[in-house]
Parts: structure tokens; C-alpha cells; sequence
């Protein structure tokens, strides 16, 4: 759905991406990870059509961004980081000002703004003026513009940047739903902990660099990590911790707050056994913790060095 | 939700697009509703008509007191209060426009919306046309409102409804030109403070310029047949449509660089300078040669000297998928610029062989289509022996000034120095007027086109060998910060 293929954006005194090389499958909700100034932003502006690459190429929708701009606009829902609402405008004015810049055909505009204003949960607020929107709102105004073509395709940069801790779960909750809808979504952010709930696949970059890319699981397989495996027995814990250091396939396990933490680097069905051992002491949990971005965003990035 | 993609309309052919982007354009309609929600819009309209009102209360006060008088000296006084009345809403409505444009793109840059547009559908022309569009029509508004009072004028006669219609044509002009300033501006700039200062201060050089060229133009066609009545008129007027045409084009690329807007922008100059110069030229050969002509002549061609500096700075502008794309371009090949100076030679040499009233006006035309061509390439070499961080503009406007102005401080004060030292074969404004003929080296006009001719073709080998190298270096890879 989305593929890069040797981009490189150079400023003439700053090379902004270096061979970008990634492949986003459709379906996929595809985090894209990066410090301040990594290219996150340039790589982005480019598929969105807003730049030109210096070398290379870029697809969306199977569209070239530089020979079919226009068929990319089409397929493609742009969400900048510094979004701009205008004053002066009603919600639903602002989205059937969207709606015919996205050459919606007139007599289905005003369903149209319904929908997404449901879909978005701002049908209370249609008749609002937007400047008397708290920044959540707007921002889901904002994503209500990017939504109003049905774009197969979804490119957000940034787009939880500003917003308060509820705003933040209710704009989660709202792109775990586009997820479930079949878009395609990229996610540009550097809070990672708000990837790492509904990203199936991620991408790091670095001084324009692409460190890594692909399925959450695999980049930890491929850095030499495990699963984090967090297991709460009921008795003798100190017997079922040496039983578990004894598993071939466990490493590093620790007693923790009566909770028995291991990394584990092996086959789910040899898993198993080790949960069948655990039984007899009273096994009541048995958890795989979940994929800590940040620890693998730490170990892949070089910071400043 | 669900919306299939099918319904999104086509593009179409030109002029459809041309015609939805008139007519159902989306930025105009927002703001339209946008601007007509703001006071300021309503603050403005007021003071104008209070304004207009004023005058035209004091006017009818005064005729009031002449109502018995004679009527031709009524008609007269109507005519001289609908000029004054014109004057008015001229300078009312070149100092509004401006105002109403200069923050249309910017405020757009400001806000962070403009990405948001240029990532829909809508193509640069179609955000152009729509902020363009409602500028005009909101001082078509302004106009209109101020009809009632405008309209008086017939009440007390001397003015036809035609002299009426055409100084509103004027007006629309004006607002339309003075726009377009504010919109180009407002696309350069990324803070509308600048845009503001930058549109008022082009606006008022503009206003200079148009009351010294009014006199030369009128004076060139003081002496043709009734039917070129008009001509002066039509002239200036296609010379503004042209001006806004580019100034248009400008701003369009300004939102979204390509080189076909490029190469649109340097067309429509190159263009527009030959049909001025063969207009001219054409006219001389048909006419008496008067003072005015030369006055003309210098004028259109130090104007052209200095717009191209402007509009034709960046002719090979391309990025690199654009290369391949264009490559077919007339631009962005030397072959179109090989044809324009041959085009000037022609016309030098077609005067180095005549003889007659004529090859003033031969030589000046060949030089004329010339000197774009030798200043772009001399400000092209010295800008590439200077290195990267010099801008060509910069230097093109350094290398005419320099022409222009060095010779005449020579020449000033009856000095008869026309060693090739002090430039003067260099200088646009001597070599197009001649220099006079008992000059003992010289032998009239042709021998100035052909020792300008000379001087140029020296200076443009001269420094294209001396830049060559300059050019053929490679450029120092790039540090990769990675």
C-alpha cells in the first residue's frame, strides 16, 4: 500500500533521508519512529505529495507521489502535525469546505459530513464554531477532514501531539476503529507508548536513516530479545523460579514483586510444557508482557553519540 | 461511512477545470463566507461610502448654487467632479485591495491549513483563483454600493454612460492588478507583516511608474489615425493583463514549484517583450520618429530589463524527476535561448545593411531582444564564478543597474567621452537611442548596434570560459550526518 524505494531528501546543506527503504502491506498499522529531526516529517510530506523526493521513489495506492500526485491526493488521508482550523467556520461548513476540495460530488457532501461527524463522535458539535473547540475536538475535527474521502489509506504525523490524557484515549480508541475498518494507517509519533497498542508493524528512524522495520516481534527476535513472560504461583516460588532458570529456552529470570519475570526466545509450544510444569505450584498467572517499544526504540537508536 | 471512490469527479479537460475553478471553487466559497462574517469587511465598505458620500454632498451643494447658471458650465463642472470622483475611488480602492490579499496565503502559511489544501485536490490555479476571486468580489461590492452615489453625476450631465462604464472598467483593473500584487506577496512571503509592506511599497512604485509611462505612451500615439484613438488604452491595459498574467503564474509556483509553471511564466514574458518591441518597432517604421518615441522605447525596454530579473531569474529551475519529465521543454534547453539571440542578431544585422529612416528602430529592436539575453548569460557566468551563495537576481540587477546608470554619469554634463572605458556601448538606454552622429568614430545608429553587439558577444565568451570551469566542477559530495 505504501512503499519507498531509495529516498533520499536533500536540503542542499542537510540531508534530511538517506535510501529510505520501507513496505507497508495494506491492512497495517504501521508506527513510524523516530527522535526530533530524524525525517519523520520529510518522509511523510513526500508521500503526501507536499515534496519531491531527490532520489528514488515512493508509492501509495500503488500511485507514484511524483508521477501521479493527483491519483495519490485521491487514495491518501493527510493529517499534518500543526493542523490548522480556520475561525470563523461552523464544523460542518469545515468539512464540506474538505469534502469539495477533495472534489466530493455536491449532492453527497451533506451525508458524507454526517457520517464522519458520527464516526467521529462530533455530531453534538456539527453547528459549533471551531475556534470554541478545546484541541481534542479539534483534532478530531481534523481527522474527521482526513477521513471525508474515504481514503484507503491513513498518514498521521502526530496526531495525539498536544492532547490531554482522555483526548488521547478517546483518539486511540478512534483509530483502533479505523484499524478495524481495513485502512491503512501510518503513524508518525515519538510518544511510543501510544504505538504500541494498535501498531502491528513499526519503523525506525534516525538522522534520516531507516534503523529497522517490520513486525514488532521479529525486530526483538532480530536484536537478540525475547518475549517478557511474567508468571505468579501460589506457593514455593523459589522452586518454580529455579525450575524456570532450568528451561532451555528462558533466560534472565528474576523474582520480582512475587511475580517470576524471564525473557523467553523459543516456540510457543514448548511454552506450554513450562506452564504444565508450573501448574503444581499453583500457577494463577500467566502473562507475556507487553512488546516495550521504548526498550527496543533504546537499543536501536544511537541518540547523539 | 462509506463513499466510493468513482464519485469523486474526473479531471477533465482544461477548460472544464478552468471553468470549475471559476465557478465552483471551493476556497472562493469559504471565503467568501469566512471574510463577509468579519467586521472589518463592513468597517471598510462603510468608510468608503462615507468617504464618497462626503465628496459627492459637497459637490451637488455647490452645483446647488449654480442650478440657474449656464448648462454647458454645469456639464463642465459634472465632468471635472467625476474625475475628481474617479481619482477618488482609484487611490481608495489601490490601497484597499492590497490589504485584502497580502494576508490571504500567508495567514494560510501562519495557521499550518495551507499544506492541508495543497494535500487535497485542489490544484494551486484553483486556491489562486478562489482568494483572487474573493478579492474582486469584494470590491465589486464596493463599487457597486458606491453606484448610487457615482450616479448622480447624470443629474448634472457632461459625462456619457459610456465615459461611466468605462471608469469602471478602470477601477476593475486596477483592483485587479493591485490584487494579484498583494496575492503574489502573500505566496512569497511566510509572514503577512512582510507580505503587507512589501505589496503597498510595489503598489506605490507601480502608481509612479504608470503616471511617468501615461505621458511617453500618449505621446507615441498622438499623431496616428482616428481608429488607434483607443490605442494609448489598450496598450497600457494589455500591458497590465500581461503583468497580472505572470504575476499569477508567479504565485502559482510559489505554491507549488514546476517547471511548466516556469516555463508558462518565461513564455509569457519573452512573449509579451517581442510583441512589445515588433508593436513599437511597427509603429515606428509607419511614423515620424518624435522625442516621445525614444522616451517610449527606453521605457518599455528598461522595464522589461528589470522585470526579467523578477519573473525569468530561474529559467532551468528543476527538480530532478522534473528533468526527466521536461526534458523535452524548450527551457530546459539552450537551444530556445540559441533561437532568441538569433532572432536579436537578426534584427542587428538586418540594420547593419540598411540604410533609411528604419534601421534606428531595427537596431534597437535587435538589440533590444538582446540585451534579455546578455544579461541572463552575464549574470549566469558571474554568479557561477562567485559560488553557490550567490543569488543570479542579485547579480542581474547589480550588472543592469551598473550598465545603466555608469554610462549616463559620463555623459552627464556635456561630456563627449564615448571611449569603450566608460561602458556606454554596454548601456541598454545609449545604445538603443544612438549616439549623436558627429561623434568622429562613429557613423550613426548601426555602428552603435554593431559596437554594443560586439561588446556584449566579448563580455558573454569572456566570462563563459572564465565560468566554465567554474561550471564543469563537480559539486562536493554531501556530508551525510547519518
Amino acid at each position: 500500500m505504501i512503499e519507498c524505494r531509495s529516498l533520499t531528501k536533500d536540503y542542499g546543506n542537510h540531508l534530511a533521508l538517506s535510501n529510505l527503504n520501507l513496505r507497508v502491506e495494506s491492512g497495517d498499522a504501521f508506527g513510524f519512529i523516530g527522535p526530533n529531526g530524524a525525517g519523520k516529517t520529510t518522509t511523510i510530506k513526500i508521500l503526501a505529495t507536499l515534496q519531491e523526493p531527490s532520489e528514488g521513489e515512493a508509492f501509495v495506492g500503488g500511485y507514484s507521489v511524483v508521477d501521479q500526485p493527483d491519483e495519490v491526493r485521491r487514495v491518501l488521508g493527510y493529517m499534518p502535525d500543526q493542523f490548522g482550523v480556520y475561525d470563523g467556520m461552523r464544523v460542518w461548513e469545515y468539512l464540506e469546505f474538505f469534502a469539495a476540495a477533495y472534489r466530493v460530488e455536491r449532492p453527497k457532501r451533506r451525508k458524507l459530513v454526517n457520517d464522519v461527524l458520527d464516526l467521529t463522535d462530533l455530531g453534538k458539535r456539527r453547528e459549533s464554531f471551531i475556534e470554541t473547540l478545546s484541541t481534542g475536538l479539534k483534532q478530531r475535527v481534523c481527522l474527521a477532514k482526513t477521513l471525508l474521502h474515504d481514503p484507503a489509506v491513513l498518514i498521521l504525523d502526530e496526531p495525539a501531539s498536544g492532547l490531554d490524557p482522555r483526548a488521547r484515549i478517546e483518539l486511540k480508541e478512534l483509530l483502533r476503529e479505523l484499524t478495524r475498518m481495513g485502512k491503512t494507517l501510518f503513524i508518525s509519533s515519538h510518544i511510543l507508548p501510544e504505538l504500541a497498542d494498535f501498531c502491528n508493524k513499526v519503523g525506525i528512524l534516525e538522522k534520516g536513516r531507516l534503523l529497522v522495520s517490520g513486525d514488532v516481534h521479529e525486530i526483538q527476535a532480530g536484536l537478540g530479545k525475547g518475549r517478557m513472560m511474567r508468571v505468579r504461583v501460589l506457593r514455593e516460588i523459589e522452586t518454580a523460579h529455579k525450575l524456570v532458570d532450568e528451561f532451555n529456552e528462558a533466560h534472565r529470570a528474576e523474582i520480582v514483586d512475587g511475580e517470576i519475570l524471564f525473557e523467553y526466545g523459543g516456540e510457543y509450544a514448548r511454552l506450554a510444557d513450562l506452564t504444565s510444569e508450573l501448574v503444581r505450584f499453583g500457577l494463577v498467572q500467566f502473562a507475556e508482557e507487553k512488546t516495550d517499544l521504548e526498550d527496543i526504540f533504546l537499543s536501536v537508536t544511537r541518540g547523539d553519540q | 461511512m462509506t463513499l466510493d471512490l468513482s464519485s469523486t469527479r474526473p479531471r477533465g479537460s482544461f477548460f472544464r477545470r478552468l471553468g470549475r475553478s471559476l465557478f465552483d471553487n471551493p476556497v472562493l466559497l469559504k471565503e467568501l463566507r469566512m471574510g463577509l462574517r468579519e467586521r472589518r469587511i463592513f468597517i471598510i465598505q462603510t468608510i468608503y461610502l462615507i468617504l464618497l458620500g462626503l465628496v459627492t454632498l459637497i459637490f451637488l451643494l455647490t452645483v446647488a448654487d449654480q442650478r440657474n447658471s449656464d448648462p454647458s458650465a454645469l456639464a463642465s463642472a459634472g465632468k471635472e467632479f467625476f474625475q475628481v470622483q474617479f481619482w477618488m475611488q482609484l487611490i481608495m480602492v489601490i490601497l484597499i485591495t492590497p490589504s485584502l490579499t497580502c494576508g490571504l496565503l500567508s495567514t494560510e502559511k501562519e495557521r499550518h491549513s495551507l499544506e492541508m489544501l495543497l494535500a487535497s485536490r485542489l490544484t494551486a490555479t484553483d486556491i489562486v483563483l478562489g482568494k483572487l476571486g474573493f478579492a474582486l468580489c469584494f470590491i465589486f461590492l464596493l463599487l457597486f454600493s458606491a453606484m448610487p452615489l457615482t450616479a448622480l453625476i447624470f443629474f448634472v450631465g457632461g459625462v456619457s454612460p459610456g465615459d461611466f462604464l468605462k471608469a469602471y472598467f478602470h477601477l476593475s483593473i486596477a483592483a485587479l492588478i493591485t490584487a494579484q500584487i498583494g496575492l503574489t506577496f502573500s505566496a512569497r512571503e511566510g509572514k503577512t507583516a512582510h507580505a503587507t509592506n512589501q505589496s503597498y511599497g510595489l503598489v506605490v512604485l507601480g502608481l509612479i511608474i504608470f503616471l511617468i509611462a501615461i505621458y511617453p505612451i500618449s505621446m507615441v500615439f498622438q499623431t496616428t489615425a482616428s481608429w488607434w484613438e483607443y490605442a494609448p488604452e489598450a496598450i497600457l491595459l494589455l500591458e497590465i493583463g500581461y503583468l497580472t498574467m505572470l504575476m499569477f503564474l508567479k504565485t502559482v509556483n510559489h505554491l507549488r514549484p514546476a517547471l511548466k509553471n516556469i516555463n508558462a511564466i518565461c513564455l509569457a514574458f519573452i512573449v509579451a517583450y517581442l510583441a512589445n518591441v515588433g508593436l513599437f518597432s511597427y509603429f515606428l517604421l509607419n511614423n515620424p520618429i518624435g522625442e516621445g518615441d525614444v522616451a517610449a522605447w527606453m521605457f518599455i525596454l528598461l522595464m522589461h530589463l528589470f522585470l526579467a530579473g523578477f519573473f525569468i531569474h530561474k529559467p532551468r529551475f528543476i527538480t530532478p524527476s522534473e528533468t526527466l519529465r521536461y526534458r523535452r521543454s524548450p527551457f530546459a534547453r539552450p537551444i530556445f535561448w540559441c533561437g532568441f539571440f538569433a532572432l536579436g542578431l537578426f534584427g542587428l544585422a538586418t540594420a547593419c545593411n540598411g540604410s533609411g529612416n528604419g534601421i534606428w528602430v531595427y537596431s534597437a529592436a535587435g538589440l533590444a531582444v538582446l540585451f534579455i539575453f546578455a544579461y541572463q548569460a552575464v549574470a549566469r557566468c558571474l554568479a557561477a564564478m562567485m559560488g553557490p551563495k550567490v543569488h543570479v537576481p542579485t547579480i542581474y540587477y547589480v550588472v543592469v543597474s551598473t550598465t545603466c546608470l555608469v554610462p549616463t554619469f559620463f555623459l552627464s554634463g556635456g561630456n563627449t567621452d564615448y571611449s569603450p572605458l566608460t561602458g556606454i556601448f554596454l548601456s541598454p538606454i545609449i545604445a538603443t537611442m544612438g549616439l549623436p552622429t558627429d561623434e568622429p568614430h562613429l557613423t550613426g545608429g548601426s555602428s552603435v548596434a554593431a559596437a554594443s553587439v560586439i561588446a556584449y558577444l566579448a563580455m558573454v565568451v569572456i566570462l563563459f570560459f572564465m565560468s566554465r570551469g567554474r561550471l564543469a566542477e563537480k559539486p562536493p559530495p554531501k556530508k551525510d550526518i547519518a
